[in-house]
């Protein structure tokens, strides 16, 4: 049989977690440290469920997979869910080792994993090189080479052993290969998760989904995403470089139409006030900085959104970039960024006193 | 950029036994409590934010200078990357 590696190499396949990094780079760097192999079947982003789509539909596969990324020099494979989800329970029954999670957002993050399989708490940590190669936490403490792959690259590296690269390559495009998964949640009438590819027009998922004709506005990603408009984001493809007109990406494959009757700067300001509680409390500009941030959002919905409390907003997310040991706050600040720009026209609305999405109330008070 | 001065950062190895890349100065953002001696010791590439922790705008700092600050970190939060 022809090497995983070689096979993962031809076909191309890059991470489903969201960072699309190459899959045969990582494995080929975790068998040669002979790193311990955590599978991520958390679901971590906001609205995601794939995970654990893989995890109910597509265990065998999933096993075989990861035994082909771990397969000698006795490696054990963790599996990782959230504590108490349906996930966790469908993996313990199977007999496997499951590493279970508190559910926070950051506590699924790679190094918050590593670290909980080390014997910390799930936090993420400082990454001052890949731990495929081992190293320490800020603390000074060793940890083991270790690697983390999400659910479905795992399960995709089986179907490229079973499958070919050519049958993967054949999916997709040629700069996004092979079949991915996409969650569409929110105002749908069939909320689920679509074996598909990318290059498909998002049209076509919304439409799937059933989406909510009147809805207006779609949160691609999570909160580490993008908000953008349903009407120029249906004449667009599910791919990277189309989305990067919204400054987003396939990332973890999250489609969450937003209510038509909820006010989407009121949806924007819960999602961070939710950010706001879910820092470890572990990095200054995290800890202070998403919190900070959230009340200047919140200032646009309790008050009239002048440019000077945008501009607020504006530079708060701006210092969230590149100054925490994970990318939550990296996250936070793209999502903040893309909801200024794609909600304007409703902001501007709100400046004169109205709100498109409530038509009884109006915006909730003055300034 | 002329081609007269290559980027630092991405200048390859020569006869010289330079390095493949001029290293950056980073911050371990957990390490780091605030204590601002970066700030202090690197005004021009180094400014802190309302909470006292450093936003470096530039990275790339002198041999010397970034070792300096590495050793009077009180946090020890500084490395080369």
């Amino acid at each position: 049989m022809t090497d995983i590696l070689e096979l993962l190499d031809a076909a191309g396949l890059t991470g489903r977690g969201g960072a699309a990094f190459s899959t045969a780079v990582k494995v080929r760097a975790a068998r040669e440290e002979g790193a311990a192999v955590i599978v991520n079947a958390c679901d971590g982003e906001i609205g995601a469920a794939k995970d654990g789509y893989v995890v109910e539909h597509h265990l065998a596969e999933l096993v075989h997979g990861a035994e082909l990324v771990a397969s000698s020099r006795g490696r054990k494979v963790r599996y990782a869910a959230h504590r108490g989800s349906a996930t966790a329970s469908t993996l313990r029954r199977a007999g496997l080792d499951v590493l279970e999670t508190p559910a926070r957002y950051v506590s699924s993050e790679e190094t918050a994993l590593i670290s909980l399989a080390s014997g910390g708490l799930a936090r993420p940590m400082t990454k001052r090189k890949p731990f495929v190669y081992g190293g320490r936490d800020s603390d000074g403490r060793a940890v083991r080479p270790t690697v983390v792959l999400n659910a479905e690259t795992v399960w995709r590296v089986a179907q490229v052993a079973t499958h070919g690269p050519a049958w993967f390559r054949s999916i997709g495009t040629r700069e996004e290969p092979g079949p991915r998964l996409v969650t569409v949640t929110g105002a749908v009438q069939h909320p689920g998760v679509l074996d598909t590819e990318a290059g498909t027009p998002i049209a076509d998922l919304l439409d799937a989904a059933a989406a909510d004709s009147r809805a207006e506005h779609l949160v691609i990603g999570g909160l580490g995403g993008v908000l953008a408009p349903v009407a120029a984001a249906r004449a667009l493809a599910w791919s990277t470089a189309e989305l990067a007109q919204f400054g987003g990406s396939v990332g973890p494959g999250i489609i969450d139409v937003l209510d038509p009757h909820r006010c989407p700067v009121a949806v924007v300001d819960s999602y961070l006030a939710f950010a706001a509680g879910e820092s470890a409390g572990q990095c200054g500009p995290c800890m202070f900085g998403v919190p900070a941030l959230s009340a200047a959002w919140a200032d646009l919905l309790d008050h009239r959104p002048t440019p000077a409390r945008v501009e607020i907003v504006r530079a708060r997310a701006g210092l969230l970039p590149n100054r925490g040991a994970c990318r939550f706050p990296d996250g936070v600040a793209r999502f903040t960024a893309s909801a200024l720009q794609t909600l304007r026209p409703h902001l501007n609305a709100h400046r004169d006193g109205r709100c498109p999405s409530e038509r009884t109330s109006g915006v909730r008070s003055r300034a | 950029m002329s081609a007269a001065a290559p980027d630092p950062r991405t200048r390859t190895a020569g006869r010289t036994a330079a390095p493949s890349r001029h290293p950056e100065l980073r911050v371990d953002r957990i390490a780091c409590t605030g204590h601002g001696m970066c700030a202090s010791l690197l005004p021009r590439q180094v400014r802190l934010d309302e909470w006292g922790y450093p936003v470096v705008d530039d990275a790339r700092v002198s041999a010397a200078d970034g070792e300096v600050a590495i050793r009077f970190c009180p946090a020890r939060a500084l490395y080369w990357a």
